[in-house]
């Protein structure tokens, strides 16, 4: 299974992940682990429904109530950066 | 070793109910023999010092006015797993990208294990985001088998499995996705379990594949399996999936024998499984032959498509999941400053292992447009299969009987340039996560003066049954109580 360069940065950038030129290890092992998955095409699953859970659970209902769970100072406290109680984020616009 | 520290979690739960042990003095024990042994294993990323004296002192001086209630966990050390959210403890997922992360909340099994009144003496290494089979993908370094310090402990929960085997707890938990406690039980020599899928909430789990992903524990013994299955299970608001507690105990069948009782013997399973581990199998199909088992051969021809499955439904379901991690609310941020789409990326970059990138690789291929019908449908379509396989196997047999992983603790380095050679650890173990089965590993035996585990699978809420199975065996044998001197 030939994955070409551009498919490969195509799934990088999906990903949201980017690799450098002489990273492309990562591409030969993508390549071998997709090639085993076609032995998968040799098995007869016509009319076979794919699996949406694996108990069988019905659908699994709460009362919808308004509950607090966490305080704005413990949203905050993780945040790489904050800014006046507010979470900064890096630059949305460029040219600016 | 110390002889308190060779206990199980019954043994010294049972000294702490009768004033015979103080909780101090389990935990300082534990601390000294932690602090002495543990950079040679490096089972633990976050030893919770002062915070665990300080809860067994508190427990003590409750226990000695009669004021404290009976239960199992009271004054007892136990390590999590560090994929398991702990409130105001760092939770890492041995991954960079969360190195400094503090949870603002308790996963659902840490509440459960805090009320019955365990004691958290630190999180477990782990590999990053439970992707591995050694625990050699750890941002936090690997994890040594405290067997032989060359080998690996197995993974994703080598530090939870090590810390066990190695005496610095009595029990432990870990999670499993396919083989993540089971696969390093067998490499270590101690006893885990991977409940049916949905018996724990996952609730506060750091996701890694939530279709296959289940909580479970390690111990020295099917029995204190039980014991903790039956603290940390039942249904819980936070994890749809998760359900009421089908029994009263997990333990409810340890009395009744397994005379005539139909063991199956998948012979898939014995497949690219070295000779020893086969010949360790045949001695513990003989102890339950003689406690009045039927051996029955049974196959399972799917079973050689189970991890290309897994390696399709899996990374799909992470690439999904460990999409969360952008460095905006929490976790690593890049000091890169270009804009928001370059920091996001600079962040994962830096952040996640090769592995873990591996495994988004993969997953978004699999899910991306048309490749999509091909590989996860596909996958889910045979994953149904899988399922109906086990279900008429189970029309035969109360449980099967499996080698847990085809080799003893290899070396470290063995695999790690070799990704499939790294995933191929876990073939005895992936179908059953892709079934949702319970299924225990325990000591059956040595090769080369390694443990080698064998598993109990059983079918879906059958959990009673395996470990039924496990414990009658361990009432027999002496391997779970060998423990290695570090």
């Amino acid at each position: 299974m030939k994955i070409s360069k551009k498919e490969f940065e195509n799934i990088a950038k999906l990903s949201a992940l980017s690799f450098k030129d002489d990273d492309y290890a990562i591409l030969n092992d993508l390549e071998r682990i997709i090639s085993r998955f076609e032995s998968l095409q040799k098995i007869n699953t016509d009319n076979i429904a794919p699996t949406a859970h694996v108990t069988n659970l019905e659908n699994s209902l709460r009362e919808d109530i308004d509950d607090k769970i966490l305080s704005h100072e413990e949203i905050l406290a993780n945040a790489p950066q904050i800014n006046s109680g507010q979470i900064k984020i890096p630059r949305v616009f460029d040219n600016e | 070793m110390n002889n308190i520290l060779n206990l199980s979690t019954s043994e010294l739960s049972t000294l702490i109910r009768e004033k015979k042990l103080t909780s101090e003095e389990l935990v300082s024990q534990t601390l000294s023999h932690i602090k002495a042994h543990d950079s040679k294993i490096n089972s633990f990323i976050t030893l919770l010092e002062d915070s665990a004296l300080n809860q067994a002192k508190e427990f003590d001086k409750k226990n000695s006015k009669n004021e404290s209630a009976n239960k199992f966990l009271n004054g007892i050390p136990i390590l999590l797993k560090d994929n398991i959210s702990t409130k105001n403890i760092r939770t890492t997922a041995g991954s960079k990208i969360l190195e400094n992360y503090i949870p603002p909340y308790d996963a659902f099994v840490t509440k459960k294990i805090i009320e019955n009144g365990g004691i958290i003496i630190g999180k477990g290494n782990l590999d990053e985001f439970a992707m591995g089979s050694s625990n050699e993908t750890s941002f936090f370094g690997n994890v040594k088998n405290p067997w032989d310090v060359t080998r690996v402990p197995g993974g994703s929960s080598g530090g939870p499995a090590a810390a066990v085997a190695a005496g610095f707890v009595s029990c432990s938990i870990g999670s499993d996705t396919g083989g993540s406690i089971r696969q390093p039980a067998s490499l270590c020599g101690v006893t885990g379990m991977k409940p049916t899928y949905g018996t724990v909430s996952r609730y506060g789990l750091i996701a890694f594949a939530s279709s296959l992903d289940q909580i479970g524990p390690f111990a020295k013994s099917a029995v204190d399996c039980g014991e903790i299955l039956d603290i940390i299970s039942g249904k819980d608001p936070n994890d749809s999936t998760s359900f009421e507690k089908k029994f009263t105990s997990y333990n409810g069948l340890l009395n009744e024998d397994i005379t005539g009782k139909k063991i199956g013997i998948p012979k898939e399973y014995l497949k690219n499984v070295d000779p020893e581990t086969v010949n360790v199998l045949r001695e513990s199909i003989k102890e339950f032959e003689k406690m009045g088992a039927e051996i029955i051969d049974v196959s399972l021809p799917l079973t050689e498509y189970a991890m290309d499955v897994y390696y399709i439904i899996a990374p799909s379901e992470a690439s999904s999941n460990l999409s969360r991690f952008d460095g905006v609310k929490y976790g690593h941020r890049s000091e890169s400053d270009y804009n928001s789409q370059a920091s996001l990326i600079d962040s994962r970059n830096e952040g996640f292992g090769d592995e873990v990138k591996r495994r988004i690789m993969i997953g978004t291929y699999t899910l991306s447009a048309g490749y999509y019908d091909a590989y996860y449908k596909k996958a889910q379509k045979i994953r149904t299969l899988i399922i109906k396989e086990f279900k008429d196997v189970f029309k035969k047999v109360d449980v099967l009987l499996t080698p847990t992983s085809p080799s003893i603790a290899f070396k470290i380095n063995e695999k790690t340039n070799d990704p499939i050679k790294m995933y191929q650890s876990d073939l005895c173990t992936i179908p059953v996560n892709i079934a949702g089965l319970p299924a225990i590993s325990f000591p059956g035996g040595k090769s080369n003066n390694m443990p080698v585990g064998i598993q109990i699978i059983g079918p879906q809420n059958g959990d009673q049954t395996v470990l039924q199975f496990a414990n009658k065996f361990q009432e027999k044998t002496e391997w779970h109580k060998d423990s290695p001197s570090l």
